[in-house]
């Protein structure tokens, strides 16, 4: 019975989307903090992540969050000309940009990788953006072959 | 094209150490690597259609020796990689230019001879011989040569301090992404089953990252085990993140000398993801790696205005 309703979670009934989100300290972390003080409701499927900087995301994590089991992974900064660190951002942007061509042509679903500029003060912005990408990642479904032993 | 004279010389220079040709190997039909430290040594030094490794990946370990090497226009192209990510001096390299005509795939060869035994073999600038029970036999180097000389457009080296060779005009002409296009055409279930087919059977020999070139690093990410990014048994999980995220790395590093292929014992088509991320790159920030040793590679630097279309 609990194994049935572990699987229903899993891929039936129950799923719901598990997504993780990498986000930067200084904007998006503090636009979600932002979200949550003003009550704004949003899915609660989001798993943040706080790094330092965009700049400081590795391929490698986002790998890592696909493997692990995440149906969707999300990347979220300052916005251009705004990166706490400078240039932080702009290095995130060439990165992430040449890593989804990868991601795609090794057979992950693009519209499985996320990516977004969300500053401090655009709380709604946040909320409102997580309800998109959960609503599209229940469209597709649990995530297959990224996970499997 | 007499390459025992030239190293003589070279290495009857004070300021050269070492002289990294290619000697006659004893598995067939391919050269192997050979470091010359005296007028004795460079006899042995041989180049033709069987020279096939790329002797950059050398250099690095010369630390303080000034090496001279023979370098076909691809393994050039490493050289330039490796003098824009400072990992070799300029000075301490003396670059022999090959103008070349390709060189022989060793496997597609011994593939193409199924169970015919062979005792001795050789190689002109076009014909290969083959010495068996029942004689000998020949073949054209032109029916044999690399994937990568196919679409080889520069048979002249871009940077040296001496050539050897007659100037080669003409090329095949092949398209390398070619293969790269077909494989985009694919849904992405129909690649995801492609890839698993592929990552399945590597057996974690590490050959490819051994051979390349630009795969310097003393501490691998794969080598890391706290915290651990990629376990290290060959499942196919840990092997997809290996090969993905190498690469990843590899993203406007690579120059296409296929080495990674050539090593691999179980076939699998790494530089489908080289070119992939080469023509990635170039589509993105116009850049080909292995141009020119001044410029930045593009995933250290940025512009204000690059192009952001998939970011919300």
């Amino acid at each position: 019975m609990e194994k049935q309703q572990t699987e229903d979670k899993k891929t039936g009934a129950g799923w719901e989307p598990r997504i993780v989100g990498f986000v930067c300290n200084w904007c998006t972390y503090a636009g979600a903090d932002l979200a949550g003080t003003s009550r704004l409701k949003y899915p609660p499927n989001v798993r943040l992540i706080r790094l330092p900087c965009t700049g400081s995301i590795d391929p490698l994590f986002i790998i890592k969050a696909f493997q692990s089991g995440a149906d969707a992974v999300l990347v979220s900064g300052c916005h251009p000309g705004d990166c706490h660190y400078t240039s932080g951002n702009y290095h995130a942007r060439r990165k992430m940009t040449v890593f989804r061509d990868l991601l795609e042509f090794t057979g992950l679903d693009p519209k499985r990788f996320w990516m977004s500029w969300i500053s401090a003060s655009e709380g709604q912005k946040f909320a409102t953006f997580m309800s998109e990408i959960v609503s599209e990642v229940k469209k597709m479904g649990p995530i297959k072959g990224y996970n499997e032993v | 094209m007499d390459i025992v004279k030239v190293a003589k010389e070279l290495i009857s220079r004070d300021d050269i150490d070492v002289v990294i040709g290619y000697e006659k190997g004893r598995a067939p039909f391919q050269n192997v690597p050979f470091f010359a430290r005296t007028q004795e040594d460079c006899e042995k030094l041989v180049l033709n259609p069987f020279s096939v490794h790329n002797l950059s990946t050398y250099i690095r370990s010369f630390k303080d020796k000034k090496v001279a090497l023979f370098a076909k226009p691809c393994d050039i192209k490493s050289i330039i990689g490796l003098l824009q990510e400072h990992q070799i001096n300029r000075e301490k390299v003396h670059i022999v230019g090959i103008n070349c005509r390709g060189v022989v795939d060793a496997k597609k060869l011994i593939t193409s001879l199924k169970d015919k035994e062979v005792t001795d073999w050789s190689v002109t600038e076009d014909k290969i011989i083959i010495e068996g029970p029942e004689g000998k036999e020949e073949f054209p180097v032109k029916d044999f040569l690399m994937e990568k000389c196919h679409s080889c457009d520069e048979r002249k080296p871009a940077l040296c301090d001496q050539v050897i060779g007659e100037e080669v005009k003409e090329t095949i002409g092949k398209d390398e992404i070619e293969r790269i296009k077909e494989l985009e055409k694919l849904t992405p279930e129909e690649r995801q089953k492609y890839w698993n087919s592929e990552f399945s059977r590597c057996i974690r020999c590490y050959a490819c990252v051994k051979t390349c070139p630009l795969c310097y690093c003393d501490r691998c990410f794969v080598e890391s085990s706290k915290p651990q990014w990629v376990d290290k048994s060959n499942s196919l999980k840990s092997n997809k993140a290996f090969h993905i995220i190498r690469a990843f790395h590899l993203a406007g590093r690579c120059i296409g000398c296929g080495e990674c292929d050539r090593a691999c014992p179980m076939n699998i088509p790494l530089s489908e993801l080289n070119r992939k991320m080469k023509k990635s790159v170039q589509e993105h920030f116009d850049y080909t790696a292995g141009k020119d040793p001044e410029v930045i590679p593009p995933l250290s630097t940025f512009e204000k205005e690059d192009k952001e279309q998939f970011i919300h």
